[in-house]
């Protein structure tokens, strides 16, 4: 397994270089001078255009230029937003954990409710509740979350007050971030159970929004791939000797079933980081998704250049990850590498 | 089959467009400003779906919504057809480093997620519609390069296009009268589907106002327009995006349905 | 299921009562500061997140009014000629004492002259800093007016004036002016970390910063040691809540009780909220969309007449402004002294424009593009709106308006530097006096400092200007101001839009609320009823 993880580290790194090709192209791909154009038409003194093509390296030959971009991003150094004068990795990760912890809710709820679903369709196949129940995750899996985002907010927090309108956490609690999660550093920060409800009062509508796509995928694939095994011998077996249907599923079907359904939870983290920018904008919360956004329209180039590093490197880390837990869990494939 | 009707029904919206309208999308009726659908107090049949908040009519506005989403919809999947298939079919049939250049492309364009992708393109190109068309196609093509190229490598190991390659045909050849046509099923089936996810997500870059610039009367940006009247006016924002939810809804179950006639095999998800 | 969840969810988060801390004021704003030092700052939100909470200035302005009140000065004395005025400083300010510094002495003659210098002078150590424009400091011709600032005390500090300059006290009340620590700087400067001090600011106003979460929330405490006394509410938050709907929605659901630029179509709701007290005052502002004179075809008078004539103002302000705001025709609103009331009005009239256009050699129409105002305003609640009714107007005209906007900083940046062709933009007034209109927004100094999104320089104009900063009498002042008036009507550099009525909401229990007529928030003053 060790082996298998490095192999696909070896073959994420080309992929890793072309993505920062790609990002160090973006700046470079416009149209015209990159820094005439952040100075406008009014442009500078010829000493400041030279001094800020120098600042962002562009005085250089594009190939000394593209090295110094990768050291300088294996080093965590992505430059500085041009419109906060901050260091770009300072700003990402001052974020990251809004989206993180907004991300890891969302597929918590996913996987907890889509699983249950899928299982009781695959067990009332052909009958009334699994033509509700599959028809209901269709519409799931077919909404525009940024209007279903509306909606919510329209009903649970306008108009029965349920849930706070936007923010992480009321002003009432003075957070000094720790970990940015707001769920871990309430404890940390000695606010205790009342604040971690608090927290997760605010967390739980954007949450469910975010994860409403992911839950229906899930639910989805759950069903279909119980169905796959519940064909079967070993089950016929099962069923045979007179276990019940709940304890065929469960104890049998479950854990076979499980792969696939782990390898859509795998995939379901692009659903959820483009999921993400919508519901981040509908519900002002302060993430990745929407500071990106902001950036894109601000044209704040290494802003772009360096989210897009970080994001890719994010989502390859994560791919391999999960492809390992895959491995992991498929018997089959185990006996296969070894 | 189940949805078609519906398909069908938005179909002929787009189509006849400005046959089913009484005004243009963008005519400002400003004493009409905001007055609500027909069933409501202070509605009439002159405006029968209600006016947006600078008195444009609805009813004109989601119908030519519908003409905006079905057609970039079906230039995105016809676009993305043409490209990603060309691509997976030279990748599968060739293999080498042709396919490993195509998958490395595959995987750079998978390793961010879609519409973040797509934001980043809109950032090179300046936000506008046809340039979140072109971002929209970049991100959707890898479904349609790794079907082709699975179908393609599955169909090359078969006897018989090695009996015609040992009748010394060419490539071209074999491409195109053995191996395309067997590859058909699949990508009718991902092209449905990759229509609702190019709807989807052009509506979301308009939504986000890096997509269709106003006056367009695109879903996205109007239901991203409406947000001030969530509760004085809720038909702006109901019903624009029920549009959406219905014509996505539609193509995914048709989708379902031409999976599961055309191809058992690829039934889940 | 998933309402299952979410309904044990839900109950078990209403556990957590409102543990209410009656000092605390959550203030929902409209947007992000670009920046914590209000020298460097030009727009509003950033002024009220710091100008009068962290920071005093010598001279303020009265709560509520343009009444010129002592601050760090207990007074000052102006020589005859009127170009010395000397200030004398109170003794009993502390600054902060924060995470990362705690002050040795009392705030002195030294602060004032670091505070004015890094604005003065370039060879300034500081002046660099955070990117070294000081908008509002360079658009008053500060730095060409001071001749120098003497320390001629502990506690007496003179500045010299190359001329008289009839505004200059009032300048100094606004809130660009602020004084910074000198101790503090240098601790900075010795540690290589001087950017901070635009960051993490330290000052000797009510409240000092406790936390700025981006995008989300900036927080304060109450400075104990204030030289006003210490502010009864204890804790101030801002929620920063760029969507004005929301704002509204928080105020009803109480997680604030205090916003910013309410939306007029939520003022009738509001007022029958029996939560929320709405109050209101015409406002010293106005909104107006800008030509870039520099850039052809806007250079030419004819084109810019036709553009404004073919602009259905007055339907804008029906669907804008929702009948809040009276239609613009000078730059200053007519609530000031020196307002022209003979300035004719700006018609509409489409056939005119189109001939208009015709004569300027434009018969087949043009293309022009328009950035839309990113924020709600006052003086313009919805660009974004106001683009696309100027977008149909216009094409009747054969002009084809294509919309742009950009985020707030970044769309002040870009306009400062004249990137734009037309532009929304407005001005909420600092001082009261014509002159932060006339000056700020229409000068040729103004067109250096940045803050003249015209980019327009008439000679005859700046003259009646210049000229109307040397007298001191209100009616030679008048009479100029009037002059100005007809030359910008004449040339019409912007087409003025609208003078809005400024609008308030919060909470029933809070007290003391003013509408302050500059345009910034103050929390000092305010109150919980008991």
């Amino acid at each position: 397994m060790i082996s298998y993880f490095l192999k696909r580290v070896l073959q994420a790194i080309p992929t890793f270089l072309l993505v920062s090709v790609f990002a160090f192209g973006v700046i470079r791909l416009l149209p015209g001078d990159p820094v005439l154009l952040m100075l406008g038409e009014r442009g500078g003194s010829p000493e400041l255009v030279a001094e800020m093509r120098a600042q962002l390296g562009l005085d250089q030959p594009l190939p000394v230029q593209y090295f110094k971009f990768l050291k300088g991003s294996l080093q965590g150094n992505f430059g500085e937003s041009i419109v906060s004068n901050r260091p770009v990795t300072e700003e990402f990760f001052g974020r990251f954990p809004a989206t993180a912890e907004l991300g890891v809710l969302a597929l918590l709820f996913a996987v907890l409710v889509g699983i249950p679903l899928g299982i009781v369709a695959a067990m009332m196949r052909g009958k009334i509740w699994d033509r509700v129940l599959m028809g209901v995750s269709l519409f799931g899996y077919s909404m525009p979350i940024f209007w279903w985002g509306l909606l919510m907010i329209l009903l649970f927090s306008v108009h029965l007050g349920w849930t706070p309108v936007s923010g992480r956490i009321s002003p009432m609690y003075d957070v000094e971030p720790w970990s940015g999660f707001l769920l871990i550093d309430v404890w940390v920060r000695d606010l205790g159970g009342e604040g971690f409800f608090n927290a997760l009062k605010y967390l739980i509508l954007p949450s469910f929004v975010l994860g409403t796509v992911p839950m229906a995928a899930i639910a989805r694939m759950t069903r279909s791939s119980l169905l796959e095994v519940l064909k079967e011998d070993y089950v016929r077996t099962a069923q045979a000797k007179g276990l019940g249907p709940f304890q065929v599923v469960v104890r049998h079907a479950l854990s076979n079933a499980m792969i696939p359904i782990v390898t859509v939870a795998g995939l379901m983290l692009g659903t959820i980081l483009t999921g993400a920018v919508l519901t981040e904008s509908i519900f002002s919360w302060p993430g990745i998704g929407k500071w990106l956004v902001s950036s894109v329209i601000a044209r704040d180039y290494p802003v772009i250049q360096g989210g897009i590093l970080l994001i890719s490197g994010f989502v390859i880390s994560i791919n391999i990850l999960v492809d390992t837990l895959y491995l992991y869990l498929n018997p089959k494939m185990r006996e296969a590498q070894q | 089959m189940k949805g078609v009707w519906v398909l069908i029904f938005f179909a002929v919206l787009a189509l006849l467009a400005p046959l089913l309208t009484a005004y243009s999308p963008d005519q400002v009726f400003s004493s009409h400003a905001l007055q609500p659908p027909f069933f409501m107090s202070g509605g009439n049949f002159t405006h029968w779906l209600g006016t947006d908040d600078l008195g444009r009519d609805l009813w004109s506005r989601i119908v030519f919504g519908a003409r905006v989403s079905m057609g970039l919809g079906f230039l995105i999947v016809a676009v993305s057809l043409v490209i990603g298939g060309m691509l997976g079919l030279l990748a599968g049939y060739f293999g080498g480093w042709v396919d490993r250049m195509v998958l490395r492309f595959v995987d750079v364009v998978m390793s961010l997620p879609s519409l973040l992708l797509a934001m980043v393109v809109v950032a090179i190109l300046g936000p506008g519609l046809l340039n979140a068309v072109w971002a929209v196609t970049v991100v959707s093509l890898p479904g349609y390069i790794r079907i082709l190229r699975a179908a393609v490598m599955g169909e090359k190991s078969k006897d018989y296009v090695k009996a015609t390659e040992s009748f010394g045909a060419s490539h071209f050849y074999i491409l195109s009268r053995s191996i395309g046509p067997n590859c058909l099923a699949p990508l009718i089936v991902q092209a449905t589907l990759g229509f609702s996810d190019a709807v989807l997500n052009m509506a979301a870059l308009g939504f986000l106002g890096l997509g269709a610039q106003p006056p367009t009367p695109e879903w996205g940006a109007m239901l991203s327009d409406s947000r001030a009247y969530m509760e004085s006016a809720w038909w702006l924002v109901t019903l624009p995006g029920l549009s959406l939810l219905l014509v996505v809804l539609t193509f995914n179950l048709v989708g379902d349905g031409l999976r599961d006639r055309l191809d058992p095999k690829l039934r889940g998800l | 299921m998933t309402k299952l969840i979410l309904s044990f969810l839900l109950g078990l988060s209403l556990v957590q009562t409102a543990s209410a801390a009656e000092d605390i004021l959550v203030y929902c704003s409209e947007a992000s500061p670009s920046t914590f030092n209000p020298q460097l700052a030009s727009d509003g939100p950033s002024f009220t997140a710091a100008a009068s909470t962290v920071f005093n200035r010598l001279i303020e302005f009265k709560y509520g009014t343009t009444d010129l009140v002592p601050a760090l000065a207990e007074s000052w004395k102006i020589s005859k000629d009127g170009k010395v005025y000397t200030f004398t400083l109170r003794k009993d300010v502390s600054f902060h004492s924060t995470k990362g510094f705690t002050p040795s002495r009392k705030m002195n003659a030294d602060d004032v002259l670091f505070s004015f210098e890094r604005m003065k002078d370039k060879n300034h150590p500081y002046h660099n800093v955070s990117g070294g424009a000081y908008e509002y400091f360079q658009s008053l011709g500060m730095g060409e007016l001071i001749d120098k600032i003497v320390k001629t005390s502990d506690h007496q500090v003179e500045f010299h004036l190359k001329r008289a300059h009839s505004p200059f006290l009032t300048d100094l009340a606004t809130s660009f002016a602020v004084i910074h620590s000198k101790e503090y700087a240098d601790q900075l400067l010795k540690s290589k970390k001087q950017n901070l001090m635009d960051i993490e600011p330290v000052g000797t106003g009510p409240y000092e910063l406790v936390r700025y979460v981006k995008d989300s929330s900036i927080r304060f405490k109450a400075n104990e040691n204030y030289f006003r006394g210490v502010p009864k509410i204890k804790t101030l938050v801002f929620s920063i809540t760029p969507d004005p709907s929301v704002r509204f929605q928080k105020l009803k659901t109480g997680e604030c009780q205090l916003i910013a630029e309410p939306s007029p179509t939520d003022i009738e709701a509001m007022k029958k909220n029996p939560q929320i007290e709405v109050i209101s005052q015409p406002g010293l502002n106005v909104g107006y969309m800008a030509f870039n004179v520099t850039k052809a075809p806007l250079n030419n008078a004819k084109v810019r007449r036709a553009v404004a004539m073919a602009l259905n103002r007055k339907e804008y302000l029906k669907l804008i402004y929702l009948n809040t705001a009276e239609l613009a025709k000078n730059p200053i609103p007519p609530t000031l002294w020196s307002y022209d009331k003979s300035t004719p009005e700006i018609p509409y009239n489409v056939q005119k424009a189109k001939a208009l256009l015709k004569e300027a050699g434009y018969p087949n129409g043009l293309e022009l593009t328009l950035w839309t105002l990113p924020v709600s305003r006052p003086y313009n609640p919805n660009g974004k709106k106001m683009g696309e009714l100027m977008q149909a107007d216009l094409a009747k005209i054969g002009v084809k308006l294509k919309l742009l906007t950009f985020d707030w900083p970044t769309y002040l940046d870009k306009g400062r530097k004249g990137e734009h062709q037309l532009i929304h933009l407005g001005w909420i007034s600092d001082t009261g006096d014509p002159d932060n209109f006339f000056g700020n927004l229409l000068t040729c100094k103004a067109k250096e400092g940045g803050s003249n999104y015209a980019q327009w320089c008439n000679a005859q104009f700046d003259k009646e200007i210049l000229a109307a900063q040397k007298v001191t009498s209100q009616k030679s002042r008048t009479a100029h101001y009037k002059k100005a008036q007809k030359i910008f009507a004449k040339e019409l550099p912007w087409v003025p839009l609208a003078h809005a009525r400024v609008y308030r909401a919060f909470s029933k229990k809070l007290k003391g609320y003013k509408i302050h007529p500059i345009g910034v928030e103050e929390f000092y003053p305010l109150e919980w009823a008991k």
